[in-house]
């Protein structure tokens, strides 16, 4: 059945965002804006999850896109008490300052 | 440009330069903020698919928790003014937004140019049912068509008896009908009827009538749509079907309390509303009657195609009324009572649920002797097989929940796990990093003694800290006893 948006179109803006959402985990120095980001990259990836289970005509993919929402606010939660703890310790969330693993 | 390609440009153009915004601002509450209107933005690209549950559940978690958390910590953390002043590589910038843009050409270009064509689903084989309402004894139902390789022969279906629905490739097939025990036709072979399926089309197949042969009349074959789609909230669809040859015309209605009828009376108005009268002496008004709006299905006419309606659920009390003679019927009675004549059948305790399709014929009783009247039954007054589940809405809460619950029910459980595990993480994390050495000696003085006396002393000697411990101390055991 034809849509009157086509499912390509949806498939190449996601690919905008998650190029945007990877630009800033690389360019980007404040720790959190690196993981604001990730969730950018994440939210793209739903959005083609979506636009493929409307496709396909099956729930499948709306159920892997709640598994992935759970799941970032699960990464979101601990990734955040992590730069928190850092920072008490270091006072600084710069990622050019977090070099303490390099050998 | 239709209307919604514009929406959604729009609102794919607005995601993009939220999302641009957030990368380039210096605030960093400001990036939070562009990132919050691009997941309201992706939230309303999710309604465009068909995803309404998706779409609230990423507004409610995605917009209202993680990005919440994430403005508490930028505002616990002070950390608004990002500095940037520092940078590691000088050819990061560049090289990262070349290789982006050409990430992205590389996957956009041969999807858009090459003019791919995803497939879509095809739409489902037909499903037909058949259900035997006719006036004989057991039957054996033969399927032929063009499209089988050998007839689909259902041997023995007993009077009110259903089959399960068999899925068959669409096209034009025809049904046969001989009595399960002499074999011979019930119909002339010339005169089987002929029912054509098409994909998508959930059907069942009625047969019902008489076999005469003095009068030359056989049964005949009506094929009744059914639909797997669901009904509106808190109601369930009815297809009704009048397979009961005396009655002519039957509805099925709701019966009023203790028993009775509800019919309501109306005045007959000519094309300018006034009340027409009967005699010319204008003192009668002509009235009409009809049964009250808790009619389950109306207009059952006798093997005309069958009535489809919805009501809400609930336990009733239902009846089929014969339609054909209902002022009669009124007239004759007396007005205060009810109108016991015009019932054909009644149900008593009729239960209807939600989110189900019920198929209810009205069928005569085979005779168990010659020269009986015929009796209205209806099939399966249990309403047992002839009661269809439907499927919610795509995209539904409701159609969410039957997958997850089913089909993903472990991965839910593990996810479950997964956010009570990050739960406690977040809590040992969230412990102060390490306590000072006061904090430590004022925790050993005002501490019970957990810990024995000999003990105590030993750590406080290895820590440097001084312990204090007014316990009571034991006298020391008399040597030789």
């Amino acid at each position: 059945m034809e849509f009157a948006v086509p499912t390509e179109a949806f498939i190449v803006l996601s690919t905008i965002l998650f190029v945007l959402g990877a630009l800033g985990v690389l360019l980007r120095k404040n720790a959190i804006l690196v993981f604001m980001s990730v969730e950018l990259m994440l939210n793209a990836s739903n959005l083609a999850l979506v636009a493929f289970a409307r496709q396909w005509g099956g729930l499948d993919g709306h159920l892997f896109v709640f598994f992935v929402m759970t799941v970032a606010a699960a990464e979101v939660a601990v990734g955040l008490a992590l730069i928190v703890a850092i920072f008490r310790s270091k006072n600084s969330i710069n990622i050019d300052d977090l070099h303490q693993m390099e050998g | 440009m239709g209307l919604e390609l514009a929406f959604f440009l729009a609102i794919g153009g607005l995601a993009i330069l939220c999302a641009v915004g957030m990368l380039l601002s210096e605030n960093a509450v400001h990036s939070a903020l562009f990132l919050i209107g691009n997941f309201g933005c992706v939230a309303l690209l999710f309604l465009m698919l068909d995803a309404p549950f998706i779409s609230m559940v990423q507004i409610a978690v995605y917009t209202g928790a993680i990005m919440v958390l994430f403005l508490f910590v930028i505002m616990l953390l002070g950390a608004e003014k990002t500095t940037d002043t520092t940078r590691r590589f000088r050819w990061l910038t560049g090289s990262a937004t070349t290789l982006a843009i050409a990430f992205l050409l590389a996957v956009s270009v041969p999807l858009v140019a090459a003019g791919l064509t995803l497939p879509s689903i095809p739409e489902p084989a037909p499903q037909v049912r058949v259900v035997h309402a006719a006036n004989l004894d057991s039957v054996n139902v033969t399927i032929t068509g063009p499209t089988l390789e050998e007839p689909i022969v259902i041997a023995n279906l007993v009077f009110s008896e259903a089959t399960d629905f068999i899925t068959l490739p669409p096209g034009d097939y025809t049904v046969g009908l001989t009595l399960a025990e002499t074999g011979a036709p019930v119909m002339p072979p010339t005169a089987f009827p002929v029912i054509s399926l098409e994909a998508g089309q959930v059907s069942t197949a009625v047969a019902y009538g008489e076999l005469n042969l003095e009068m030359r009349s056989f049964p005949q074959l009506a094929l009744l749509p059914n639909s797997f789609a669901g009904p509106s909230d808190d109601a369930a669809r009815f297809v009704t079907f009048n397979a009961f040859a005396p009655q002519q015309e039957l509805a099925l209605v709701e019966l009023g309390g203790d028993q009775r009828l509800t019919v309501v009376e109306r005045p007959i108005r000519d094309d300018e509303g006034n009340i027409v009268y009967a005699d010319e002496a204008q003192t009668v008004p002509v009235t009409e009657f009809a049964l009250s709006d808790r009619v389950i299905a109306g207009d059952l006419v006798y093997g005309e195609t069958a009535t489809i309606s919805e009501f809400p659920e609930g336990t009733y009390e239902v009846a089929f009324v014969d339609m054909t003679n209902l002022t009669g019927y009124i007239a004759a009675a007396d007005p205060q009572g009810s109108v016991q004549e015009a019932i054909v059948l009644r149900l008593p305790d009729y239960e209807i649920e939600q989110a189900t399709e019920q198929t209810v014929i009205l069928a005569a009783e085979p005779p168990q002797q010659e020269g009986i009247a015929p009796r209205p039954t209806v099939l399966d007054a249990a309403h047992e097989y002839l009661t269809l589940d439907t499927i919610a809405a795509f995209g539904s809460p409701l159609a969410i929940g039957q997958v997850m619950f089913t089909d993903y029910l472990l991965p839910v459980n593990m996810v479950g796990f997964l956010l009570l595990v990050a739960l406690v993480g977040v809590i040992v994390l969230s412990r102060p990093a390490g306590i000072t050495v006061e904090q430590r000696r004022r925790s050993v003085r005002y501490a019970r003694r957990r810990v024995s006396r000999p003990l105590v002393s030993v750590i406080s000697e290895q820590t440097g800290s001084d312990v204090v411990v007014d316990t009571p101390r034991l006298e020391p055991p008399e040597s030789g006893d």
